[in-house]
């Protein structure tokens, strides 16, 4: 069992460890008969999640608790402190020889199902976000000044001005879980902005903020207790949590549209939303694009098990052949499979893509016109189409190929997904400016070579807009003459 | 013509059960012979199994058929002939954004009707002599031309012939006071009723007769026939519903008869009770429990997905393999439900959902 051992899903400053159902495991541990009532859930892989259901006074003084060492923290640490502490905390998650990183990777084959290669990928990959550097990156690029967070600094820009920018005491966040990581580098950004952190884990991976939280009170404690993370179930929060929304100053919700429009419901008008909305993905073959393209689109296809909203899900294949590209694509999955093993599937997915299969399949019985490629078991799967089309599943490990006759085509054919592309991912120089020019006017946040999908750097401004300055508040101080 | 010979005999071997299991090796003898023709037809078909290795010769057992997903009726037309009066349904709507409706073709509507009817009269009528006045919720298939509960309905109401039966709905709706002033003159002669009609229907009918107070004592050997259509999170409850309804017509749990009908089957299944009841069919439509992802067979008692082997589908093809999940058990198949398209994914968006999105929109 040892090897197994996991932490509580939750860190709630107050409410102790020694609450915790069982022996000290949140994951795969059953209720042990104490006087706490618990939030039970199970992951896609069947695993027993467990958190403490909060009595709206507990609640309250968890909100207040956060709040006052937040703003404690502003008084006694420093931009640089902040950053060396957060930044060793979540780096160990991403580090297999430590007892914590282990602990990570044990969260994401556990919860949900992941090898142990995509569990130290995915951890690997999200940490290049996670060093000082990258973090210092960021702040420079959206900021320009990391002193703007600690204290009054003179504006360049008008004689005698003096700003500062910090946070609201409590940020307020509710996560959507696909991408394990997403919500220790929100945290990160909530602490850099010198707020205090009330967070909703998903449910699917409900394990590696609280474990970052334990990991940062290893090395800070008070910064620690500026972070409260627990899961409760459904889109509508238990009215103890309703607090923590009407308490906050601004909340972040990253997900799916029921969960932003029950957000919305629940939430005070007053309290600014920042929405990280649903987007799609795709991921273009200019003419000349080299065969070995086909490689470093399915390494962004595996990447994080396609669960991110920067995961391909269409590949369009301009001017050239999209079934025997497919092949290719085909090629490079299979060598994917065996190099990165794939989590099972749910019985969902099975069905939903065997269904996927025969709809390509049947689609081209008559002139030849698709091509469906994937072993048996539905580990991975690519569906061909030589003419240009939209549809497209979030299923696991599958995309879907079409052909399209130019650049001009696929913008017309794009036009419905306005404001919902994330990434472009492309091959190949031929008509570069045009499909960049064709991004921009579609609000993609960002285009780049494929076998980089995955991995935006940190000064990426995720869903087109900063990632930073929305949780900051600017104050100018224009001094009396 | 062996097609036409096949589908006689078939007709006539339905036409003559009266109620017994059919054995194993009836069953698989004919589902053989189907396969053999399906295969020689049907040019989409044959390919299909010839992608998985599987041809007439290398079956060794029905079970070895391999059956096609519901997906492919919305992209091909499985025929083994053409049909003088041949029928075409189509499957209600959209499903996650995809806007082809699957079609099924019939070739032969006296298989069809066999089928039908011998089911019904043992399932639904319980072989009793003398059946009800059929009054049928779902408008008559020459106004909606395409559905095949319609054609259903519509052809029970013929095969039974007793006066009075007929449709109580057109294009416009349902004709409630028509449907009352008949259950009335029922109930006043001593007539009994099957009512054939949707989940929706009757959650409607209910709230009309409760709001009204409406009530009535439909006379001994009435029965209720709800042939389902409830799409999960309607936020109707079935049994709720129909647990009112039962009390406002004067009805037992044991009068109401759940119809399961897929428009990719010609054979339906049956079951009694208001909760979600074990479903039997006829003999010659058999169902495996499949594991979703070998699409191996699960034993008895097991989840799985659902994979049907119709003999009545001898004009298209026989092995069905669905979206939906169930189980065997003792009594007969449960339906867990549909499994419907991919799973939510958080912020990942399949394009389908933004396409039905902005459908909707």
């Amino acid at each position: 069992m040892a090897d197994t051992a996991l932490g509580p899903m939750w860190h709630l400053p107050g409410v102790e460890p020694a609450d915790e159902p069982g022996e000290g495991a949140g994951l795969g541990s059953s209720a042990a008969a104490s006087a706490r009532e618990w939030h039970e859930t199970r992951t896609s892989t069947g695993q027993l999640v467990q958190t403490p259901r909060l009595s709206d006074r507990e609640a309250s003084e968890i909100a207040a608790s956060v709040r006052s060492a937040a703003l404690e923290a502003r008084s006694v640490r420093t931009h640089a402190d902040v950053l060396r502490a957060i930044s060793g905390a979540a780096l160990r998650l991403a580090d297999p020889s430590d007892t914590v990183g282990q602990e990570a990777e044990r969260l994401l084959s556990i919860g949900l199902g992941w090898s142990r290669e995509a569990a130290r990928e995915a951890l690997a990959g999200m940490s290049r976000e996670w060093t000082e550097e990258a973090l210092s990156a960021l702040v420079e690029a959206e900021l320009g000044d990391p002193a703007l967070l600690e204290r009054f600094v003179a504006d360049p820009t008008r004689n005698g001005r003096r700003r500062t920018a910090v946070g609201p005491p409590l940020v307020f966040q509710i996560h959507a879980g696909n991408v394990p990581g997403v919500p220790v580098t929100a945290a990160l950004l909530t602490l850099i902005a010198r707020s205090g952190l009330l967070a909703k884990t998903g449910a699917d991976e409900p394990g590696l903020l609280p474990l970052f939280a334990r990991a940062l009170a290893a090395a800070d404690p008070l910064l620690a207790t500026c972070v409260a993370v627990t899961w409760w179930p459904g889109d509508e929060m238990p009215p103890a949590f309703g607090r923590w929304g009407k308490e906050a100053g601004k909340a972040v919700i990253y997900g799916g549209e029921s969960a932003v429009r029950a957000v919305r419901r629940q939430i005070p008008p007053e309290v600014e939303l920042i929405v990280y909305g649903p987007r799609v993905s795709l991921a273009v073959f200019l003419p000349d694009a080299s065969d070995e393209a086909a490689g470093r689109l399915a390494r962004d296809v595996c990447a994080y098990e396609q669960r991110g909203c920067v995961s391909p899900r269409i590949a369009y294949v301009v001017g050239a052949d999209p079934l025997a590209l497919s092949d290719r694509i085909a090629a490079a999955m299979e060598k994917e499979a065996d190099r990165v093993p794939p989590p099972p599937l749910s019985d969902t997915e099975a069905v939903a893509l065997r269904s996927a299969r025969a709809g390509c399949e049947f689609a081209g019985f008559e002139d030849g016109s698709t091509r469906v490629s994937g072993p048996p078991e539905l580990s991975w799967t690519v569906l061909a189409y030589r003419d240009a089309g939209v549809e497209s599943e979030a299923l696991p490990r599958a995309v879907w190929v079409y052909g399209v006759p130019s650049v001009d085509a696929l913008n017309a054919l794009l036009r419905p997904f306005e404001g919902r592309i994330q990434t472009i991912g492309y091959a190949g120089r031929e008509r570069e400016d045009e499909l960049a020019r064709m991004a921009a006017r579609l609000g993609v946040s960002r285009i780049c070579a494929l076998g980089e999908m995955a991995w935006p750097p940190p000064d990426w401004r995720h869903d087109g807009r900063h990632r930073l300055l929305p949780l900051l508040t600017w104050t100018d101080w224009e001094p009396t003459l | 013509m062996q097609v036409a010979a096949l589908t006689a005999e078939l007709a006539e071997q339905f036409g003559a059960w009266r109620g017994e299991a059919w054995s194993d090796a009836r069953f698989d003898e004919l589902a053989r012979r189907i396969f053999t023709l399906q295969f020689e037809a049907s040019v989409p078909y044959r390919k299909y199994c010839a992608s998985r290795g599987a041809d007439p010769g290398g079956i060794r057992d029905w079970r070895e058929i391999p059956p096609v997903p519901t997906a492919a009726f919305r992209q091909v037309e499985f025929r083994t002939s053409a049909g003088a009066d041949e029928l075409l349904f189509l499957t209600s709507g959209t499903t996650r954004g995809l806007k082809e409706r699957g079609r099924h073709v019939v070739p032969f509507p006296e298989l069809y009707r066999a089928s039908l009817r011998e089911s019904f009269r043992h399932f639904v009528l319980e072989d009793r002599q003398k059946a009800p006045l059929l009054l049928s919720l779902v408008p008559p298939f020459s106004t909606t031309r395409d559905s095949s509960l319609a054609w259903m309905l519509d052809d029970l109401i013929d095969a039974f012939a007793v006066p009075g039966s007929k449709s109580v709905a057109d294009e416009s709706g349902i004709d409630w006071h028509v449907l009352e002033a008949v259950c009335r003159s029922a109930e006043e002669q001593e007539i009994p009723v099957c009512l054939m009609g949707t989940t929706v229907a009757y959650a409607g009918w209910t709230d009309r007769l409760e709001r009204e107070k409406t009530r009535f004592s439909l006379p001994f050997g009435s029965v209720l026939m709800d042939t389902g259509g409830v799409k999960g999170g309607s936020g109707l409850d079935r049994g709720e519903m129909l647990g009112r309804l039962l009390s406002v017509l004067g009805l037992e749990a044991d009068q109401v008869v759940n119809e399961f009908g897929m428009t990719e089957l010609l054979s339906q299944l049956y079951g009694r009770g208001t909760e979600n009841p074990p479903l039997n069919g006829p003999p010659w439509l058999r169902t495996l429990v499949l594991d979703p992802v070998s699409l191996e067979p699960r034993p008895d008692g097991s989840d799985g997905i659902l994979c049907h082997f119709d003999l009545a589908n001898a004009g298209s093809v026989i092995g069905v393999l669905t979206d939906d999940r169930g189980r065997i058990g003792k009594e007969g198949l449960v339906w867990l439900g549909r499994s419907s398209g991919a799973p939510p994914r958080g912020c990942s968006l399949a394009t389908a959902e933004i396409l039905a999105a902005q459908d909707d929109g």
